[in-house]
């Protein structure tokens, strides 16, 4: 008894002396990195850049290649585990630069102390990083790193639920069932039995039991972790619903009722007839699994696991000092919540749009007045609406298959028409517009969006306010008959048609008589005429042979942008020999990576074109700014391909990106990249026997390297978001080094030189194209640009001297040049496509 | 040479005048000094009996250029060649002979200047990279080497005559160049020759210098028809 006090008393001193050093940490993270929710900023890695980052892949393989030494027992499985950890190291390393990954972020630091309370038995070494995706997942790595997703952090409700995941990741790590698993395919598994299988087997057979192997490894991390879980002071109370996470990982975070009401006003509604009346309501049965998905799956179906867990827990109690929180409650719901957070923006950057507007409207009813998620949900309603404006475009979706109240914005994301969608997405622009004047982003959208508006509405006399609409004496409805079996089939249409209320022409009521507004929308109004007259213009022979001329001017004599500074993302470069089926060479990659950088710098220098290169292998630990600066620019490009078909709309992080443009000092940066190829040669000269009379070609074919090479090159004006092709080029020839410098100083020659260097008769004829153009239009975007620029100038004016002022006039007419030119070609070429 | 190789200099220098900081070429090296070896295997019309058969044996021209970038697609080339037919002696045979023919080591000294332009659509830039060359060629032929053979008079006699003509012609060659530790270009490709008259290889009337004049002329026409060609040349 005086024991059983001794140990209460002991564990009630342990809580609070958990629960100090835990308020102390969270004040650490929390206090010197608090998180405006209202002025949310998506999470970035902080601190120094970890190791890992840094170091070559192949020095890691190399490390490895000495342990293996060690290990294997045979030839054959020095060799797997070789071929394993060169994969393994090479595809770790390009997800950790991705800027997928982030690190020493609150999310991140958050997991390392959970994960320490897990270690604390064994003092294992374990590094967790927080993976940037909406997936809801967890994953561990052979090399002692685990992942979890941002998507499943949202989804937890208490630390616990996170500890017994990253116990059963641990397990993983500690007992090497990646490896494990690996020798196993390659018939050097630890039991005989299924290596004989692997051995013999098709290849089919070999992957039903390499899912079974893989299935009970899932079983034997499920068991460990949960022992490991239970020498920690959690509780068990809510583990079981870890597995209702995993059941329902295909639900947004929470289920609330999808209401209009944060679109709508007095007056304005969307139309009624886009308002799905009843929800399909969320499946509560466990999926059926037929016996084939069940045995071709890698992991045990959640009955089964839930089974398990059960059966760990029977003989258990918590006893008092087991809790659900050991860090602290606070800091969870924290960092759940920047979770949270993170999703919409990353739903906008995959075009899931549906998505984001529930998860945008999940927090907006938590948090209505957050400045960050107003613009994701601005900014999703924009993509979208510039999207279905597209006369081709068919959103892919089907909310049928939808369950819960989500299935409400995934019905109006999909019935939402054209003109009602424009009309909603502008009128929410200008809204938040009016909110947050200062915010380019949003001023961007409003006014492309009312450029945009132009399509569907021709003047602001379609649109009212309600004291305008007593003026007009309204029409009563005729009274619905007693007997619809009375009613003709063309009257029951009408009817049905009348049934559909549509208060667009009160859209605008709140800013109607507003002359910023009014303004604004003539403004938008002439943006598309011109838009639409240049359009015609390129449709016209006039135009086409202009274009014409443009393009033989170009491939003749380079497209002369006349750009002095350049930023190069991340140079890419690829190795793949496929003749024995497609191989990534990834020591002879990374070695290639470095040599490219190179030929860059040396051409970089022949041209004098002023660049930087920023790659994520040669940052230094103390260079985290420059490592943000590559993910956000990697995300914008990702980004801005996803939404090609849209011409020049600002990235969902614009002000972002701009300032990372201002920092390096240009508008401008560059993806470019080579993959070499060796491909293998045919056909065989056996088939010769056969076909004899075709030898001359077989011979010529097999003179042939059988080398190809592809080099690309993409310049965009991260501003404005116009770019250019610059290269994208088959070769059928190795990557010499001739030939690279060949492309890179041809590349960076069409950057550096422009059309005031040495003008030709077509391209001074395009110039005064672009300049007539140019003064005719001027869409909301440009104009936009144009005031940060002109604000911008103004700073620099109060620090340069009186005397580079024309020097910088200069420049800045000499970009818009080059940019109006650019984006005459853009919208040409979308328009094309379009067609 | 000197006096070319002036001449060249002058022409690269009005052409470099005229253009401005645009810096074409291969990492801005616009000029390439070139030396070429061509070929051609003694298929018919060799210098011997056209209709006869003959045996192994190549034309072959060797040339010293230069060459420069014009801009990232155009090339200038132009090049002094020296020209030297091939020769079987398996042929030297009278009772085969109807007629006159010239057999002998044939050799001229010409001038070849090329416009080359590289397929911008599939990403070649001048200098490398597969170019298309459009020539124009002045050729000096003569017949040094006293070796005759004719129907009527026997083999191994010497007529004395020294034929010699001038010969213009248009010609079109595809060429793949590659570029080695920055400084060397190597090339190869071939080239076909177009005469701005094809003649006749008949000529009974006139003298013997005419005859043999309008044989050598003839002869070289055809000769000069197709070439294979393989280079090296040095970038500045």
């Amino acid at each position: 008894m005086i024991y059983k006090i001794d140990c209460d008393l002991i564990h009630q001193r342990m809580k609070l002396k958990n629960i100090l050093l835990n308020s102390f940490l969270c004040a650490l993270v929390g206090g010197a990195n608090a998180q405006d929710f209202n002025n949310y900023q998506t999470l970035s890695a902080k601190g120094k850049i970890p190791k890992d980052y840094i170091t070559s892949s192949t020095v890691k393989y190399k490390n490895e290649i000495s342990k293996i030494e060690q290990v294997a027992k045979s030839r054959k499985e020095r060799k797997t585990r070789t071929a394993f950890a060169l994969e393994s190291n090479f595809t770790l390393d390009d997800m950790l630069q991705s800027g997928l990954v982030i690190f020493n972020d609150d999310i991140t630091n958050y997991l390392n102390q959970v994960m320490a309370q897990l270690t604390a038995v064994d003092n294992m070494k374990v590094h967790v990083y927080t993976l940037r995706t909406t997936a809801v997942n967890a994953f561990a790595t052979p090399r002692g790193d685990i992942f979890v997703t941002l998507g499943l952090l949202s989804q937890l409700e208490n630390e616990a639920q996170l500890a017994f995941i990253l116990a059963h990741e641990l397990t993983h790590v500690k007992k090497e069932h990646s490896i494990e698993l690996y020798l196993t395919a390659a018939g050097l598994g630890k039991s005989s039995k299924t290596n004989e299988m692997m051995r013999k087997s098709s290849f089919d057979t070999k992957m039903l039991a390499k899912c079974r192997y893989s299935k009970e490894l899932e079983t034997e991390a499920d068991h460990d972790g949960i022992d490991r879980f239970l020498k920690t002071a959690y509780s068990t109370k809510t583990l079981m619903q870890v597995f209702d996470v995993l059941q329902y990982s295909y639900l947004p975070f929470d289920d609330v009722l999808f209401d209009l009401n944060i679109f709508e006003s007095k007056d304005y509604k969307l139309p009624s007839n886009i308002i799905l009346a009843k929800t399909k309501e969320i499946s509560t049965e466990e999926k059926e699994i037929d016996e084939e998905q069940e045995e071709r799956s890698t992991h045990p179906s959640i009955p089964a696991r839930r089974e398990q867990l059960e059966n760990s827990l029977k003989n258990l109690t918590d006893t008092l000092h087991k809790n659900n929180f050991l860090i602290s409650e606070a800091t969870f719901k924290k960092v759940r919540q920047m979770a949270r957070y993170e999703l919409p923006m990353l739903y906008v950057q995959n075009k899931q749009v549906a998505k984001a507007i529930y998860t945008s409207f999940l927090l907006l009813k938590q948090n209505p007045e957050s400045q960050y998620l107003q613009k994701c949900m601005a900014k999703t309603l924009y993509h979208h609406a510039k999207y279905k404006n597209q006369e081709e475009y068919v959103y892919d979706s089907n909310y049928k298959n939808v369950e819960g109240h989500s299935q409400a914005a995934h019905y109006l994301a999909e019935k939402l028409k054209a003109k009602d969608l424009t009309l909603l997405a502008t009128r929410y622009a200008w809204l938040l517009h009016q909110k947050f004047p200062e915010d380019t982003e949003i001023t961007t959208i409003a006014n492309d969006l009312l450029a945009e508006m132009g399509k569907h509405f021709k003047s602001l006399s379609t649109f009212k306010t309600p004291n305008m609409a007593v003026k007009v004496a309204p029409v009563a409805p005729p009274p619905p008959p007693k007997d619809s079996s009375a009613l003709s089939k063309y009257d029951k249409i009408k009817a049905s048609k009348d049934s559909i209320i549509n208060t667009n022409e009160y859209a605008f009521a709140e800013f109607l008589k507003d002359t910023v507004f009014t303004a604004a929308f003539a403004k938008g109004q002439a943006a598309y005429k011109e838009r639409e007259k240049r359009f015609k213009y390129y449709e016209s022979e006039a135009g086409k042979k202009d274009y014409k001329k443009y393009v033989a001017d170009s491939k003749k004599n380079g497209l002369k942008l006349g750009i002095s500074k350049v930023v190069i993302v991340n140079p890419f470069y690829l190795k793949l020999d496929i003749r024995d089926g497609t191989d990534i060479q990834y020591i002879a990659t990374e070695e290639g990576q470095e040599h490219q950088r190179d030929l860059i710098e040396q051409v970089a220098k022949a041209t004098n074109l002023n660049t930087t290169i920023l790659d994520v292998t040669h940052l230094k630990e103390s260079q985290i700014d420059a490592f943000n600066d590559i993910r956000f620019l990697n995300e914008y490009f990702a980004e801005q391909n996803k939404f090609s078909g849209l011409s020049l709309t600002p990235s969902s992080q614009q002000n972002r990106i701009d300032s990372i443009a201002k920092k390096y000092g240009t508008d401008y940066f560059l993806w470019t990249g080579t993959v070499s190829m060796r491909e293998a040669k045919s056909p065989h000269l056996l088939w010769m026997i056969y076909l004899w009379p075709a030898l001359p070609f077989t011979l010529l074919k097999r003179l042939e390297s059988g080398h190809q090479m592809f080099h690309y090159a993409l310049l965009y004006d991260v501003r404005t978001g116009r770019n250019q092709v610059i290269k994208s080029e088959f070769f059928d020839n190795k990557d010499s080094d001739g030939l690279m410098k060949s492309q890179l100083y041809d590349t960076f020659l069409q950057i550096k030189v422009g059309e005031d260097d040495k003008p030709s008769k077509p391209a001074l004829k395009k110039q005064k194209v672009a300049a007539i153009e140019d003064e005719k239009s001027s869409d909301a975007k440009e104009e936009v640009t144009e005031k940060e620029k002109v604000e911008e100038a103004k700073v620099e004016k109060t620090v340069e001297k009186e005397a580079e002022k024309p020097k910088k006039a200069m420049t800045t007419q000499k970009k818009q040049k080059v940019s109006a030119s650019s984006d005459s070609k853009t919208e040409d070429k979308t328009k094309k496509k379009q067609k | 040479m000197t006096l070319l190789q002036n001449v060249f200099l002058a022409i690269f220098l009005c052409i470099t005048a005229q253009l401005t900081a645009q810096i074409p070429g291969y990492m801005g090296k616009r000029l390439v000094f070139d030396a070429e070896f061509q070929f051609m295997p003694v298929i018919s019309t060799s210098t011997s009996d056209p209709n006869s058969e003959v045996g192994n044996s190549f034309h072959t021209r060797y040339g010293l250029g230069v060459g420069y970038a014009l801009s990232r697609t155009q090339t200038l080339t132009a090049q002094l060649q020296y020209f030297r037919t091939g020769m079987s002696t398996d042929l030297l045979n009278k009772a085969t002979n109807k007629r006159d023919y010239l057999f002998c080591k044939l050799s001229t000294i010409g001038l070849d200047v090329a416009y080359n332009v590289c397929r911008a659509s599939r990403g070649d830039i001048a200098p490398i990279g597969r170019q298309v060359g459009y020539h124009f060629y002045v050729l000096q032929p003569s017949a040094k080497d006293d070796l005759y053979l004719s129907a009527s008079k026997g083999v191994d006699r010497n007529y004395d005559v020294d034929p010699k003509g001038i010969l213009f012609g248009v010609g079109y060659s595809v060429t793949y160049n590659k570029v080695v530790h920055d400084k060397f270009r190597i090339k190869y490709g071939w080239q076909i020759n177009i005469p701005f008259s094809w003649g006749s290889e008949y000529f009974p009337s006139g003298t013997e210098q005419e005859r043999f004049d309008n044989d050598l002329k003839y002869k070289f026409r055809y000769y000069n028809f197709l070439q294979f060609k393989v280079g090296f040349g040095l970038l500045n």
